[in-house]
């Protein structure tokens, strides 16, 4: 863990004196907040993190193992430290699209933007929660930002299927949280310039047509989002002399390349949970269809390029690479939250975070076994450290209705699903989904070719083309496959289920090895 | 009908338009039997409900109650496209006789662009200011400056302004620009962002003595004053701010004096009421929009001189008309032709005019990106220089009236300074003196002030081209850089980028295409193929052949352009690059300029139609529609008759029943 004291030394604060951005910027902050009275009511803050592009199942999947004892695949190693407080999801199925457009929304909402009914899930929590602090949620784009391709950027979206744009400047996200608003007079001033304008507004009527006067509606709106607002911040239980001593701290925050901003962003995040500044926020940290360059981090290419690997297989390395890096990210995260003292507990164990991406393979767009891990105690009621593998596909709708309900929120549905997830708040204890019936062997084999039945499984540390076939015996036949022969057919995606394959095979220090494949048959579950 | 031509620069031209646009085209009435025959005969057996080939279903098109606007216009749109450009039946098929041809074009027009038989321009969408317009506005009302200096030094990054850190950008709608009025209006504003935004301008204003000078002939803002004199200050900058009629604005001081008053009584402090009641007029929805009167018709009429004056000037230079032109359209002078003429004339040799390269161009060709998306920041040097030499590329169209084809290739460019200067190479300047002239305005507030030359910036020069890779602003390092990835180059991105963004064809991916993934699960499901035919039909269609090659030859033609727009002729790896291909017209070419030429020859007409297309739907604010056909081909061959020359492009879309009239319904 990065820091395992509660308290930051004083030395770190560099107040006013040409602040330096090698500091993170909880270093910065913390002698104020921390020496600030803090409050005693410790509510369970929601995040989601997004991360586009998918992953390489193989290199994602965790195989074998139990519920509680299982290994970390090569993209999750980053979290080993922390294994015991993550809960790693397979086998939840999203519907909606994996359009690259698309997909952020869909993650949020499980529908497509045609379906008119983008209520986000983070959005259906803030609606319910968000009344108490300054800002009601905060929507942060990390990745670069693509105008000409607007819904890319965009991941929450309100009750009236609005757009809710994420802030990109990390400086600008310190203004509207500790600066805008909070400004001494400006509220009461903001609250009567609207006033006076809707007062002018109403007496003075004008001819205007009645498509219009509905398009001025949205306007009227507004100005009451910006009344209720401030009516938030006034009754906010962030304390008085807390403001007065943030409004002092210029961070100056000035970020070079994209790794520094996600950091940055990752920081506001800790920062406004910590202050109670917002307890709902959204984070884009790549987009579906990112073209940003992973340079900073030695990789010399698009994200969305190496993503589609598929007839490309040297981007793979590049593409798992960036992927180990982004789930780095959220070790950083959790360290943060672990080393904040919040009431009686830290700020992870009242923090619930989904972290994820759209869809699963980076190349075919799949919408199915996406790749999730919930972390964050919950309050105290997410069940940590496990690897929970549905035997049954689950909707993912579902697992948004039980982070819901965690959050206080009990929807009667959203996406797909009117359902909650079993196993997120207790302990799964499903029975194995491929329980060995004695079954799995080599059913025929002749000079060249073989047919075997058995559990299909990769090794972290073997390569793209190497698989196991587990057999009744306990004994592995090996599969060592072209790398087109495995894409060609989605053999990956038979990882962890029963098959029957057929192939031809070689004998090496007589060990049959199967080394093209022809037919691969999934057991019906 | 036939128009007769009179001297190009000063036609009178919005009558002929007028006459033009409420002929219709056929002279007898189309049938919609006709039109329904040849659907169902040519079409519906690769398109029906079960066939659905392409994901296209047409068979909803034979119900007749399926012409009208509404869910079927945009595959009505389609199927005219296809079948007036000739691109389906697919040419393995039987072409279509001209009578078929004629029929479906002939519905087409009476359903989707005439209404009862009559042209008209849809109903107006209400207008808001952009960010960038509520930036521009503020600081021209106002008097002050906001954005960040355009370059003072070279620094490490691009600073933005506090507006923009304030405001995220808008989102562009299906016009493909961000004032897109459909995209706003389903929006809500934010009028959290834009009140901070207003309130940091005000504080801005209030500071400067200059600013408070121009705006309210008063050197600060008084702490007390009586009644009359609060008065006038409150109307002097009503008059700045409003964009509305004389009894309008009256009605407006009258209701701020009211509110000053209250406000006064207990603040007791007149500067603090009077900032307080310029923050409500600007936050108003009758500056933050731009309010038309409606008549309630559902047929085209003409807006009133103060609306076209705001219409004119926010697309011609993004901002609030200036005291000529609010003047014009305040005594209605602004509604003859010749008084709109000269004032278009005079905006476009204002350097406001910029704005248009900005934010038009900008948005259109995507090069504002160099500034605003830090993927493709380099140093802050690189990113400026490859920005303005499109910016002022664009502009010398406008400065010059230059064709729109030497898009696609010039013998005149802008080249950065730091390339004169540093390699001594043998550019010929063009008419120093004149651009000089020309860009007083505009350069002296983009001048460097700095002596030490590593921090020192200097705006391009017009130079004449010096050899074969130079020239147009497709080759630019700004597009250059754009359409690849900063590793490598990509020939089927630049490619699709040409054919989209200057030759104006959509290209869309065929909708069961690229996910290979279900196309084998689908097939997989249904007869159980081998993987070998799910990969043939995946890649041997012959939609992707069509389209691949239009794209191939376009890109291919760039591989000598390194992603920072750098000549090269080899790659990375040593290997030689071969910029030769074939045309889709069979024809072949070996360099990048031969590869242009070749473009003009075959798309000239199309990069023309897309350009007026893409100017007119920023103009308007709204993606072009089936029924601004009319008005779009008569610009067209206006502009066509004109050499293509870019300013008769904006003065015929300015005098464009669409410009100039609204309607409600």
């Amino acid at each position: 863990m990065r820091r395992n004291s509660y308290l930051i030394p004083r030395r770190t604060l560099l107040r006013g004196a040409g602040v330096s951005l090698a500091l993170p910027l909880l270093d910065i902050m913390s002698p104020a907040i921390s020496s600030a009275e803090s409050t005693n009511n410790t509510p369970v803050r929601l995040c989601v993190l997004y991360k586009g592009c998918g992953v390489n199942p193989h290199s994602w999947d965790v195989v074998g193992g139990t519920e509680t004892d299982f290994e970390l695949s090569r993209i999750l190693q980053p979290l080993s430290a922390v294994q015991d407080d993550i809960l790693v999801l397979g086998n939840l199925d999203n519907q909606g699209s994996s359009d690259h457009m698309d997909a952020p929304g869909t993650f949020m909402s499980a529908t497509k933007h045609s379906d008119l009914n983008r209520y986000s899930f983070d959005q259906r929590v803030a609606d319910r929660i968000g009344n108490t602090t300054p800002i009601k949620s905060m929507q942060l784009t990390a990745d670069n930002v693509w105008k000409q391709h607007p819904w890319l950027n965009i991941l929450s979206y309100d009750s009236n299927n609005q757009p809710l744009r994420g802030q990109h400047d990390p400086q600008a996200v310190f203004d509207m949280m500790f600066k805008d608003l909070s400004r001494a007079g400006r509220q009461e001033e903001l609250l009567s310039v609207l006033d006076g304008v809707k007062e002018v507004s109403s007496s003075l009527s004008r001819k205007v047509s009645a498509r219009d006067k509905r398009v001025l509606e949205h306007y009227f709106d507004s100005i009451r989002d910006v009344e209720n607002s401030i009516q938030q911040a006034r009754q906010n239980s962030r304390a008085v002399d807390l403001d007065t001593k943030l409004s002092d701290i210029d961070p100056s925050l000035k970020v070079g390349n994209l790794g520094e901003r996600i950091r940055a962003m990752l920081d506001l995040i800790v920062l406004a949970f910590w202050t109670d500044t917002t307890r709902v926020t959204s984070c884009m940290l790549a987009n579906t269809n990112s073209r940003s360059h992973y340079d900073f981090m030695g990789v010399d290419a698009e994200f969305h390029y190496v993503s589609h690997h598929v007839r490309n297989k040297k981007v793979l390395p590049a593409y798992d690479k960036i992927n180990i890096w982004h789930t780095g990210q959220l070790r950083y995260l959790i360290d943060s939250l672990k080393s904040i003292r919040d009431g009686d507990t830290t700020l992870f164990e009242n923090s619930l975070i989904l972290w994820g991406s759209g869809i699963k393979h980076g190349d075919y767009h799949s919408l199915t076994d996406l790749p999730l891990i919930v972390t964050g105690g919950g309050g105290g009621k997410v069940d940590l450290g496990r690897h929970v593998r549905y035997p049954k596909a689950r909707p993912y709708a579902s697992l948004l209705m039980t982070l819901m309900k965690i959050m206080g929120t009990d929807a009667t549905g959203i996406g797909d699903s009117t359902e909650h997830l079993p196993g997120i708040t207790e302990k799964a204890n499903f029975e194995s989904a491929n329980p060995d019936d004695g079954s799995w062997k080599i059913v025929k084999s002749d000079d060249e070719t073989l047919t075997a039945k058995g559990l299909l499984r990769i090794s972290i540390e073997a390569d793209l083309e190497y698989y196991q076939l587990r057999l009744s015996d306990s004994s592995d036949l090996e599969i060592r496959i072209p790398y087109m022969n495995n894409h060609k057919l989605r053999f990956d995606r038979c990882v962890g289920k029963v098959v029957t394959v057929t192939g031809r095979y070689k004998v090496e220090a007589g060990k049959k090895t199967i080394v093209a494949l022809t037919e691969v048959e999934l057991e019906q579950s | 009908m036939k128009t007769q031509r009179f001297n190009m620069a000063t036609v009178v031209v919005c009558v002929l338009v007028l006459t033009v646009t409420s002929m219709p085209r056929y002279a007898f009435a189309a049938n919609f039997a006709d039109a329904a025959r040849v659907i169902e005969s040519r079409c519906l057996s690769c398109h029906d409900h079960d066939t659905r080939e392409a994901g296209i279903d047409l068979s909803p098109l034979l119900r007749k109650e399926n012409s009208s606007s509404g869910e079927y216009t945009s595959l009505w749109i389609k199927v005219e496209r296809m079948v007036a450009r000739g691109e389906m039946p697919p040419s393995e098929e039987e072409v279509l006789e001209v009578s078929e041809k004629e029929a479906v074009k002939q519905w087409f027009y009476e359903s989707f662009v005439l209404r009862m038989g009559k042209s008209h321009i849809g109903p107006t969408p209400l207008r808001r200011l952009t960010r960038y317009e509520l930036e521009n506005t503020l600081e021209d009302v106002l008097s002050i400056t906001l954005k960040t200096p355009y370059r003072d030094t070279i620094s490490g990054r691009i600073a933005k302004s506090r507006i923009a850190s304030l405001m995220p950008s808008d989102i562009p709608g299906e016009s493909g620009f961000d004032n897109d009025a459909h995209r706003m209006e389903s929006l809500k504003p934010s009028l959290k962002e834009i009140s901070e935004a207003v309130h940091y301008a005000l504080g801005i204003f209030s500071n400067s003595p200059t600013a408070t000078q121009a705006v309210l002939d008063c050197e600060e803002l008084p702490e007390n004053s009586i009644k009359s004199e609060v008065r006038q200050l409150i109307s002097a900058f009503l008059l700045r701010t409003c964009r509305c009629d004389r009894m309008r604005t009256q009605q407006l001081e009258d209701a701020y004096c009211g509110l000053y008053q209250k406000h006064v009584q207990v603040s007791q402090n007149c500067r603090k009421s009077l900032l307080h009641v310029f923050e409500m007029i600007l936050v108003s929805p009758e500056f933050l929009y731009r309010l038309e009167e409606s008549r309630n018709q559902d047929t085209p009429y003409p807006v009133t001189g103060v609306e076209l004056a705001a219409r004119l000037s926010y697309f011609l230079w993004s901002t609030a008309p200036d005291d000529e032109l609010r003047q014009h359209g305040q005594d209605g002078s602004l509604l003859e032709d010749h008084v709109l003429q000269s004032q278009v004339a005079r905006m476009l040799n204002s350097p406001r005019r910029l704005s248009l390269s900005e934010n038009f161009a900008g948005q259109w060709l995507g090069f504002d990106d160099l500034l605003s998306n830090s993927e493709y920041f380099m140093d802050e040097r690189w990113n400026r220089e490859t920005y303005d030499e499109v910016l002022f590329f664009f502009d010398e169209l406008i400065r010059s009236d230059r064709s729109i084809l030497d898009m696609v290739q010039s013998d005149w460019i802008y080249r950065r300074a730091s390339a004169l200067n540093s390699h001594q190479q043998s550019y010929v300047r063009i008419d120093p003196e004149s651009v000089k002239n020309a860009y007083a305005d505009v350069l002296s507030g983009r001048q460097s002030k700095s002596d030490n030359k590593r921090l020192r910036y200097d705006p391009p020069v017009l130079v004449k081209t010096r050899d074969d890779q130079e020239g147009g602003v497709i080759t630019s390092p700004a597009i250059m850089r754009l359409t690849a990835s900063k590793s490598r180059t990509s020939p089927i991105r630049r490619g699709v980028w040409i054919l989209n963004t200057v030759i104006g064809r959509t290209l869309e991916p065929p909708p069961d295409v690229p996910s290979l993934e279900e196309a084998r699960e689908t097939l997989k499901l249904k007869e159980n193929p081998s993987v070998a035919e799910v990969i043939q039909q995946h890649v041997s269609r012959s939609e992707c052949v069509s389209c691949h090659k239009a794209i191939d030859p376009l890109g291919l033609g760039l591989e000598n352009f390194a992603p920072t727009g750098a000549w090269r002729m080899h790659y990375p790896d040593r290997t030689p690059i071969v910029a030769a291909g074939v045309m889709p017209n069979g024809k072949t070419f070996n360099t990048p300029r031969e590869m242009k030429l070749l473009l003009l020859d075959i798309y000239k007409e199309d990069v023309a139609s897309n350009f007026v297309k893409q100017m007119f739907a920023y103009a308007l604010g709204r993606k072009t529609e089936p029924f601004d056909r009319v008005s779009l081909e008569s610009i067209v061959s206006k502009v066509k008759e004109d050499g293509y020359r870019v300013n008769t492009v904006i003065e015929q879309i300015v005098l464009s029943q669409q410009f100039r009239f609204r309607q409600d319904h």
